[in-house]
Parts: C-alpha cells; sequence; structure tokens
C-alpha cells in the first residue's frame, strides 16, 4: 500500500504524574503529504516523541486530531487501535524492535502473525522484505548476532511487514555509528521512494535530518519550524558542530539523573538501569573526547 | 501352591488343596507370634467349616464384606441382636468412629489436613510468583508484540500456551508422586494391620472435589499474574515503549 496523508490538529497530550500536569504538546499543527520523508528534531523533553506514539497508536491525546489517511486515529477505540497498528502504521525505534529470541525472518514474520495472514503469504512475504532491505542471509541470524545496523534494518522489515503505508522511526539511527547510521537511512530513503511510504523519522542528528524532504523543529510540545534541507543546512552553519556537541553533552545530564530516579522508584530493573546508564556514558565519554580532539577541554 | 494336603478330622480324610498363603514370614513368625494371634487366622469356606466342625475344636469368624453405602454398625447390632452363637462381633464401622472419637488419632489427621492446606498454599503463591517474575521478565517482549499488532488476547494465548505445558506436566507429576507415596503408605500399613479389612485409597467425591480444588487453585495462581500483567502492558503501551 502506498503512502497516506498525516494531518495533526491541535494536538493536545498532558501527562498527570501525581499532582503534578506535564503539558508535552501544546496544540500542534502538522501535515505530511502521502509518500513524503520527513524529521522531527528538536530537544529533549520537547514532545517528538509523544507526537510519535500518539500518530502510532501506541498514546491517546488529551485533545486535538489526528487523521492518517481517512482514520481518524484519536477516535479509535483500544480494540480499534490494535487493528490500526498492525495494519496502517509500522514502528522502529531506538532499541525495542526485536525479540532476542527469534531469529531475524522470524522478527519479520511476527507482524504478519498478529494479523492472521496466511503461511504461505508470510513467508514469501519475509523473502521479499530481507532481500529489500539486504539481508537474506542473516535470516536465521538471532538479533544478538546481527550487528546495531542489521538489527535496525531488520526492524524495518518488520514494519513493513503488514505493508503498512506510514512508517514512524524514533531515533533509528541513535545507537548507531555514522556509517551504520547512513546505511539504515539509505535503505530509509530507499523504501521512501521505491515503496511510496509516507516516514516520519524523530532524529537527534542533523545529517541524517537532511536527508529527508523537509524537517520540522518542534520546541515546547509546538511546531516551531519548517525548513527543506537545504534551509537546514544554513542554518546549521550558525550554530557550529562544537556548540551541537556541548548541547547534546547537557542534555545528557537529565536523563541520567532521570535514570537513577526511574531506578530509585522501581520503574526500571537493576539489569536495564546498568545497560542504559553506561550506554548513556559512553555517548557522554565520546562527545567529550570529539572535544578534546578539537582541543577543547571540558 | 495348588499342592494337594491330606488332612485327616476324627475318622474323615480330606483332600484340600493349597491355593495360598496367609500370614506372616518363617522368620518373622517368633516375633508375630508375641505381638498377636490375629495373625494366625486361615481363610476356610463356610461349607468346609460346617463339616469338619464336629472333630476340630475351632473358633471361626464370618468375614462380612457389605455393599457400599450400607449401615455397618447397624449390621453389627442386628447380628449382636439375633439369637446366634456367636461370641464377637467386631464391626468395622464401629472400630472406626471410636477412632474418630480418639483425640490422639483425630488430632494427627488434622494435622496431616493442615499440613497439605499450607502446603497447596504455598504452591500457588509460589506458582504466582514464578509466574509473575517470568512476565515481569518477559515486559519488554509483549511491549514489542503489543507495538507491534498482537491483542491482549493473542499475547495472553500465547504466554498461556508457554506456561501451561510446564504447569500440566508439574500437576501430572506432583499428582503421580503423591499417589504412589500414599499407596506405599497403605502397603506399609497394611503390612501391619491386626484387623481383617484392609486399608486401600478410595475416590471418595469429598476427595476427587478436594483434588480438583488444589489443582484448579495453582493453575488460576498461574493464569492471574499472566492476565493482569498482559493487561498492564496492553493499556500502559506509551509508557512501556517509553521506560524501555
Amino acid at each position: 500500500m502506498k503512502g497516506l496523508d498525516v494531518e495533526v490538529r491541535d494536538l493536545i497530550k498532558v501527562y498527570r504524574i501525581g499532582k503534578v500536569e506535564v503539558q508535552a504538546l501544546r496544540g500542534l499543527d502538522m501535515d505530511v503529504k502521502a509518500g513524503e520523508m520527513i524529521a522531527i528534531i528538536g530537544p529533549s523533553g520537547s514532545g517528538k516523541t509523544t507526537l510519535l506514539n500518539i500518530v502510532g497508536g501506541l498514546d491517546q491525546a488529551t485533545g486535538g486530531v489526528v487523521h492518517v489517511g481517512n482514520t481518524e486515529v484519536t477516535a479509535l477505540s483500544a480494540v480499534q487501535l490494535v487493528e490500526y497498528r498492525r495494519k496502517m502504521v509500522g514502528h522502529v525505534f531506538q532499541t525495542l524492535n526485536l525479540i532476542p529470541t527469534l531469529t531475524a525472518e522470524e522478527n519479520v514474520e511476527l507482524p504478519m502473525i498478529a494479523s492472521g495472514a496466511p503461511r504461505k503469504h508470510r513467508v514469501e512475504r519475509v523473502r521479499e522484505l530481507l532481500e529489500t532491505v539486504g539481508l537474506t542471509n542473516r535470516a536465521h541470524h538471532k538479533p544478538e548476532e546481527l550487528s546495531g545496523g542489521e538489527q535496525q534494518r531488520i526492524a524495518v522489515a518488520a514494519a513493513l511487514a503488514n505493508d503498512a503505508p506510514v512508517l514512524l522511526a524514533d531515533e533509528p539511527t541513535g545507537e548507531l555509528d555514522t556509517v551504520n547510521a547512513k546505511i539504515v537511512v539509505d535503505y530509509l530513503m530507499k523504501i521512501n521512494r521505491e515503496l511510496g511510504k509516507t516516514i516520519i523519522m524523530v532524529t537527534h542528528d542533523p545529517s541524517v535530518a537532511r536527508a529527508t524532504d523537509r524537517i520540522l523543529r518542534i520546541e515546547d510540545g509546538v511546531i516551531k519550524m519548517a525548513l527543506t534541507p537545504t534551509e537546514a543546512i544554513a542554518e546549521e552553519k550558525i550554530v557550529s558542530y562544537v556548540d551541537q556537541l556541548r548541547a547534546r553533552i547537557t542534555e545528557i545530564d537529565p536523563q541520567l539523573n532521570q535514570l537513577d530516579k526511574d531506578f530509585k522508584a522501581g520503574k526500571i530493573s537493576g539489569d536495564e538501569y546498568v545497560e542504559k546508564r553506561q550506554s548513556l556514558k559512553q555517548i557522554k565519554d565520546s562527545l567529550r573526547e570529539e572535544l578534546h580532539r578539537m582541543g577543547i577541554v571540558t | 501352591m495348588g499342592d494337594k494336603v491330606a488332612l485327616s478330622f476324627g475318622y474323615a480324610t480330606k483332600t484340600l488343596k493349597v491355593v495360598g498363603f496367609f500370614g506372616p514370614e518363617p522368620s518373622e513368625q517368633q516375633q508375630v507370634m508375641i505381638q498377636t494371634s490375629t495373625l494366625y487366622w486361615s481363610f476356610i469356606s463356610e461349607e468346609l467349616y460346617e463339616e469338619v466342625s464336629g472333630y476340630v475344636s475351632a473358633s471361626a469368624k464370618i468375614l462380612l464384606k457389605l455393599k457400599g453405602g450400607v449401615d455397618g454398625k447397624g449390621v453389627a447390632e442386628n447380628i449382636r441382636n439375633l439369637d446366634l452363637d456367636i461370641s464377637q462381633v467386631e464391626s468395622f464401622a464401629e472400630e472406626w468412629e471410636e477412632a474418630q472419637s480418639n483425640v490422639i488419632m483425630v488430632g494427627m489427621l488434622d494435622v496431616q489436613r493442615l499440613g497439605i492446606v499450607f502446603a497447596v498454599l504455598a504452591a500457588s503463591v509460589g506458582t504466582a510468583l514464578v509466574s509473575s517474575v517470568s512476565m515481569r521478565e518477559r515486559s519488554r517482549e509483549a511491549t514489542i508484540m503489543s507495538v507491534k499488532g498482537l491483542s491482549y488476547k493473542q499475547l495472553v494465548v500465547m504466554f498461556l500456551t508457554e506456561n501451561l505445558a510446564v504447569a500440566i506436566f508439574s500437576m501430572l507429576l506432583g499428582v503421580s508422586v503423591g499417589l504412589v507415596v500414599v499407596h506405599g503408605n497403605i502397603s506399609a500399613a497394611n503390612a501391619y494391620a491386626s484387623t481383617i479389612p484392609t486399608r486401600r485409597l478410595v475416590f471418595s467425591p469429598d476427595f476427587t472435589l478436594s483434588l480438583i480444588f488444589c489443582l484448579a487453585l495453582i493453575f488460576v495462581s498461574m493464569i492471574s499474574p499472566i492476565l493482569i500483567m498482559s493487561r498492564k502492558y496492553v493499556t500502559n503501551l506509551e509508557r512501556m515503549v517509553r521506560l524501555r
């Protein structure tokens, strides 16, 4: 199925944590044309992931309307949302994509099992999708036997399993090195161009964002700016690479604090805490090293 | 066994075929003789007894096996009231009733029952804990599956199918081991029994119901965490995705 229009009007999302209300989205408007590939950028906590989760049927909006094609996502019941997730959207996250106990082909097959597709069709489709992402030879490998880039490509294949017209990618290159990030983005572009899917991608990486048709900057729960890749490059020159590195380092500290809080509150397990903390520390250290290499002492 | 033995009773000679032996092993006889004399009973047919009773001075016990549901105590009482040349009427029903009023014996049985109740409760709590820990460990898996379009029902069916095989195997193993142990206990008790009626395992309606209740309780303990936690994962999908 070819891509569909995505229309977001006056979208509001309020989280209530005890007595505290956090307004993640404050009347956000957005239009994505069928077959378009857009990037959403913005600082942490600006509402990028919340927007993606509501469009993807993972979260309910507090107010506003989201249309994907002729479907009013915000009006769907919990049961209808399951069907919507099966048929209309495919998700690619930063990490939460593949089931570790299943092989690559089983992971791709899973969404089709959920939608009750016949076995013959599933086998054929898995073969076709693995070919699309160039991983036919890795079909019987488990996620742990695949590189980060390969895992994300399998995740992209799984997201396309039910031929969803809209692909939502939440920082798909967030944990990848530059080379693998480029490969994954190239595959997303290939899917967008060859299959005509609508792709909405959240990213922190300006080079990844520049690969899309349009870049939307989100701040404080609203779209502040819409740029073409050319305009983005021009704007980027104003913000130096050093500033970006510093900004990312500054973002990591609150993430570490939040992680500590989540662990103390028992929201995450010890293993997960250690894993995420190490990952964030590694990113922070590598960013510091990069600054150091540039002769800047932090 | 099967040998024929000629026995003389007065002027009459009877040829008897050995169809079985009853009583302690020769090596145990000395010891048993001191313990009880009831182990020297022999079982012969009523006709033979009537035929030879004129020649030998033997006392006889007539074993009555009543049909299920018959009031054994009443039957014993009626026999006593009949004007028969019977020195003693022993009733298992009366002995059983007497045993029920025996504080030590009843107390032991109550302690045994209490132990079973605790064991079943502990097994249920243990099963529920294992099931919920297993579900918690698989939260990531459940979240991915929900995102990919698996419904609550599909999630529950998947987790149940996986756990059911283990649960059924455990239950069968538990029941089998329990039956072997009970049979062993009964056989041991019967080996030293001084009463004619031997103990046996009876699946009374109460017993069967209790067994079904125990199995159902453990089964419920297994499926409850699956139902509750799958519901939680599906309804809090956004939170689950964010926390991962």
